[in-house]
């Protein structure tokens, strides 16, 4: 440890870490465009320019290992004086067309100009513009306007160093360098939107995202990414029941900085067609139903057949407190001998954490964890015999989403899972098969409700109901502790209205989960869930 | 003070680059005898020496040896740089073409002396067709006489020369530019720490030396540390090489001991100004040093006392400007030099570099405000000492000197967007901008 002064603080820091992340430990902040904490340590845009004692020249923050007793001025005149300069110098040939720009709200170059830009500009000549480079798509996620980059490379290092495809290059020299792709490569890697994200200004914009909203205007909700088990952990950002964009959050331990495309831009999926409210099938033709008509069928449909003739498809959405309660319901109360989760394979998609690459492969978040709350036949039939074989002889057959397999579209599927006498699906999304169902039942997405999931590496972390759920779209754990209400009216564990009380019955009943609370689950989710497969 | 022939002995004999005119005037005898002592003498031999550094930071060469890491596994490389681009420079020029031997021996000799690794480099400047041939002819004679390869003269040192041609920018001089050019990677400086001596050329401890500083070597091994120091002043050493353009009348290459005094230097050896007209301004130590005004040339050429003198010895390359000469059209050219130079990559240098040419630009033109020369020295400051590489330092030294000595001759041209009568510029006004 090395103990140094930053602004007259004086902190203990481990010893060689640079100046920049030194100084958070005195609660400074030292302003910083190229630095960034996962990739290599450049020293260009001069922003960091930190006066340390006993050195003549000021130094660069990024590129400075602290050593034991040294005193750093992150800010006093000399200083003030320099970094007002290296922002006038990146600001006279910027656009400054924030009105127009997406990063605008969240662009370090505006916040920084806010403490070191001038209000009147020195500069009176011509600004160096990059004719035809302002408004171009350079990969299928990625647009770029070299007019208001401030040649930080941070996108190029992201390329080089992360996904190591490196499609992004300096190009020219001095005032005309520029940041650009060999020809006919474009930035098409299977992370690439990541660079919009590294990038501080907006010369790097995420084309779904472009024009769609400004960002003070979008609600932030910290959850998970369901694209696959690896579970990037994400700002889920939305207004008014439309989620707009997934934003990495920062997890060193699962995704570090980092979303992959295919799961940052896997929200694209909620633009669909919701089911909003409960329906049945009445005459051939289903029609509206009210919560408590749909729930009362169900429940007297479970009360008069026995467990063998249940049976239960599970989705891998699920969350551990969903499926836990499932359990709880149809396995332990009900008999079901025929309850289990499914769950696609994908092809791999790798995802760097700060300790090394992941590797997610199956297209549901929490297979593992509904696995492990019990969801798997016990002497019955397994989901894969219903979907080939047909469902028949089941009286009861719940599907808790419509969507939990891409199988659940082809026509042969839903036949045979039809053939259970009485079909109940739950769907957030009009679907095949839930137009086949006795009962069909709206719930809510993943960004609508909370709960946990376990990841890849067994860690459980946590989503938070941020978006408003669609009409009357309830949360599965709800649906299901109604049918427990409708089935045993008495039954204590079913008298609770929270999230947070069933994840307390669960983990009182989890040995491995012991000791945990609800509000305890670290923000970097907890490790040694237990994980089914 | 009289010119010597020390460094520049054999330029001049006939077929002065050949192995065998080099070898009849003694060449490769300081090799064998170097051979014969331990790395560890020969650095402390050249630490005696006080040699300096020639590239232009003047930094002690035995000092830079000596922080090779001692315990690192990693091969450790020495890479001369012969990119020469600093304007007004063109000394190392000649003894490439001249006297490649004794840049060869030189660095054999070196590479032993921090035990390198077999493979050397010389990266030279794109433009030095000429010299890369000379160079490759000449490393074909010492190859064939044993004296690069392996075993050389039964010493079991092995070694040999590569000679890397660049493709144009002057910042490949810059060591850790040079370091990225040789790897294959674009020029641009890398950030220091670590330093070259650490982690240099493929991740491996690197030494960067210059053409005259390596060639000194084999003439500090034959004559030895006290010879080398009778020459100039305490801390400034050795025979040196002055490169002299501009308006003197005899310009060229010179070699006199360190410490030369520049008025000497330009008014006798040189044979004075051109058109008999007073001097104006000098830069003394290529076009990176800050100018000097006639009552300031008295004094040695050396790195101390020009660094007193608020300048810099850099690669004692000498331009000298009369009378004749508009500042701001002097300044804009050096100006637009280091511009087109800039890498690129840090924010003062790339952005400053350029907005301090459009104002001396249009300065030049007759477009000045009366902000502009207070507003260019203020940019100095902000580029200044702030920049990755030295290059950003180097851009400043013409531009704040020259705003700072000839401020009046600045405020004259801009209020009446014109020459100060007697002076001209050099360039055509209707050239196209990016023409240089
Ligand atoms: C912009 C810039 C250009 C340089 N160009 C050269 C050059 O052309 N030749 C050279 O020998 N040194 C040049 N240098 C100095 C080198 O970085 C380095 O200090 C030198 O090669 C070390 O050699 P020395 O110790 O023998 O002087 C340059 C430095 C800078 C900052
Ligand atoms: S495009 Fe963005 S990330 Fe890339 S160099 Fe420019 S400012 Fe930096
Ligand atoms: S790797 Fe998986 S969890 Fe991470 S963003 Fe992609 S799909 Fe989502
Ligand atoms: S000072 Fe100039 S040449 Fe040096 S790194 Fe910065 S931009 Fe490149
Ligand atoms: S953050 Fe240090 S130079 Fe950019």
């Amino acid at each position: 440890m090395a103990k140094v002064t930053i602004d007259g603080i004086d902190v203990e820091v481990p010893d060689g870490i640079n100046v920049v992340e030194a100084a958070k430990a005195a609660d400074v902040h030292v302003p910083h465009f190229c630095y960034h904490p996962a990739l290599s340590v450049v020293g260009q845009c001069r922003m960091c320019l930190v006066e340390i004692d006993g050195m003549p020249k000021l130094q660069a923050g990024c590129a400075t290992s602290v050593r034991d007793g040294m005193k750093i001025s992150v800010h006093n005149d000399k200083v003030d004086k320099a970094r007002k300069g290296q922002m006038e110098f990146l600001l006279i040939n910027h656009p400054l067309d924030c009105p127009i720009c997406d990063k605008a709200g969240e662009c370090p170059l505006q916040d920084y100009s806010f403490n070191y830009g001038a209000v009147a500009s020195r500069y009176g000549d011509v600004k160096r513009t990059y004719p035809g480079m302002d408004r171009t798509p350079i990969g299928p996620h990625v647009m770029q306007n070299m007019n208001r980059c401030i040649h930080c490379t941070r996108c190029i290092r992201f390329c080089d160093e992360i996904t190591g495809t490196g499609e992004l290059a300096f190009i020219k020299r001095g005032a005309s360098t520029e940041v650009g792709i060999f020809p006919g490569r474009p930035v098409d890697n299977w992370m690439s939107a990541c660079v919009t994200d590294v990038c501080p200004t907006g010369a790097l914009t995420a084309r779904e995202f472009r024009f769609e909203s400004r960002v003070w205007n979008l609600e932030s909700t910290e959850s998970v990414c369901n694209g696959c088990d690896v579970g990037c952990n994400i700002f889920v950002e939305h207004r008014s029941g439309k989620i707009y964009r997934y934003k990495p959050r920062v997890n060193p331990e699962v995704n570090d900085y980092w979303l992959c495309d295919y799961g940052r831009f896997s929200h694209e999926r909620y633009e669909t067609d919701r089911v909003v409210v409960p329906r049945m099938m009445r005459d051939d033709y289903q029609s509206i139903a009210g919560w408590s008509e749909a729930i009362d069928e169900i429940a007297s449909r479970l009360r008069t057949t026995s467990g063998d003739k249940i049976a239960v498809i599970a989705s891998s959405q699920l969350t551990n407190e969903d499926a836990w309660l499932l359990r709880q319901l149809f396995i332990d109360r009900l008999g079901s001998k025929n309850a289990d989760v499914v769950v696609d394979d994908i092809a791999p998609i790798r995802m760097k954490s700060r300790n090394g690459w992941l590797e997610g492969k199956q297209a549901g978040p929490n297979f593992r964890g509904v696995r492990a709350a019990g969801i798997k036949p016990t002497g019955g039939r397994s989901a894969e015999e219903l979907m080939t074989k047909g469902a028949d002889g089941i009286d009861v057959l719940v599907v808790t989403e419509a969507a939990f397999s891409a199988r659940a579209t082809s026509a042969e599927v839903i036949a045979n899972l039809r053939k259970a006498r009485f079909l109940v699906v739950l769907a957030w999304e009009n679907h095949p098969l839930a137009d086949a169902a006795d009962v069909v039942l709206p719930t809510t997405i993943f960004a609508e409700k909370s709960g946990t999931f376990t990841n890849v590496q067994g860690r459980l972390q946590k989503i938070v109901a941020g978006s408003l759920p669609k009409g009357e779209a309830l949360p599965e754990w709800e649906i299901l502790r109604r049918v427990g209400v409708a089935l045993a009216p008495d039954e204590v564990s079913y008298a609770f209205s929270e999230v947070e009380e069933l994840f307390d019955q669960m983990v009182s009943k989890t040995p491995a989960l012991k000791s945990l609370d609800w509000s305890g689950i670290e923000q970097f989710g907890v490790t040694g869930a237990p994980q089914g497969s | 003070m009289e010119p010597i022939r020390v460094l520049t002995k054999n330029v001049g004999k006939p077929g002065s680059a050949s192995i065998d005119t080099y070898i009849s005037g003694g060449g490769y005898e300081s090799l064998k005898k170097a051979l014969k002592s331990t790395p560890d003498e020969l650095v402390q031999l050249v630490k005696d020496s006080e040699m300096r550094g020639r590239g232009g930071a003047g930094f002690p060469t035995g000092m830079k040896w000596s922080f090779l890491p001692k315990d690192s596994p990693k091969p450790r490389y020495l890479l001369c740089n012969a990119d020469e681009s600093e304007p007004g420079t063109f000394k190392d020029r000649v003894i490439i073409e001249h006297d490649p031997h004794l840049l060869i021996e030189g660095m054999i000799i070196s590479a032993f002396a921090i035990r390198s690794c077999p493979m050397s480099y010389i990266y030279i400047r794109g433009e030095f067709h000429h010299g890369a041939m000379v160079l490759n002819r000449a490393l074909d004679e010492a190859r064939a006489k044993g004296f690069l390869g392996k075993n050389i003269l039964g010493s079991g040192f092995d070694l040999d020369i590569t000679v890397h041609r660049g493709a144009g920018a002057y910042i490949c001089g810059e060591e850790m530019g040079l370091i990225e050019s040789i790897e294959g990677h674009r020029g641009q400086p890398r950030v220091k720490p670590p330093f070259p001596a650490v982690v240099g050329v493929f991740g491996s401890p690197t030494i960067v030396n210059n053409v005259e500083t390596l060639s000194c070597v084999p003439l500090i091994v034959e004559h030895g540390a006290e010879w080398f120091k009778s020459f100039g002043q305490p801390k400034n050493t050795g025979p040196k090489l002055y490169c002299v353009s501009g308006h003197v009348k005899k310009p060229g290459v010179y070699e006199f001991p360190m410490g030369v005094n520049l008025q000497e230097l330009i008014y006798e050896h040189c044979g004075g100004i051109t058109d008999d007209l007073p001097l104006k301004a000098v830069i003394p130590g290529g076009g990176s040093a800050p100018m000097l005004t006639p009552a300031e040339i008295d004094l040695p050429m050396n790195f101390d006392a020009l660094m007193k003198a608020g300048t810099m010895f850099g690669s004692a390359g000498i331009i000298v400007m009369n009378s004749s000469t508009c500042i701001v059209d002097a300044t804009w050219r050096m100006a637009k030099f280091f511009a087109h130079e800039s890498c690129g990559q840090c924010t003062p240098c790339r952005e400053g570099t350029n907005w301090m040419e459009t104002i001396l630009d249009r300065i030049e033109r007759g477009g000045g405000r009366p902000q502009d020369a207070d507003l260019l020295f203020d940019m100095t400051d902000n580029i200044g000492g702030k920049s990755l590489c030295a290059l950003g330092d180097a851009a400043c030294g013409p531009v704040a000197s020259a705003v700072k000595k000839f401020r009046d001759e600045f405020i004259y041209h801009i209020e009446h967007k014109g020459c100060l009568p007697g002076t001209k510029r050099y360039r055509r006004l209707d050239m196209p901008v990016g023409a240089h």
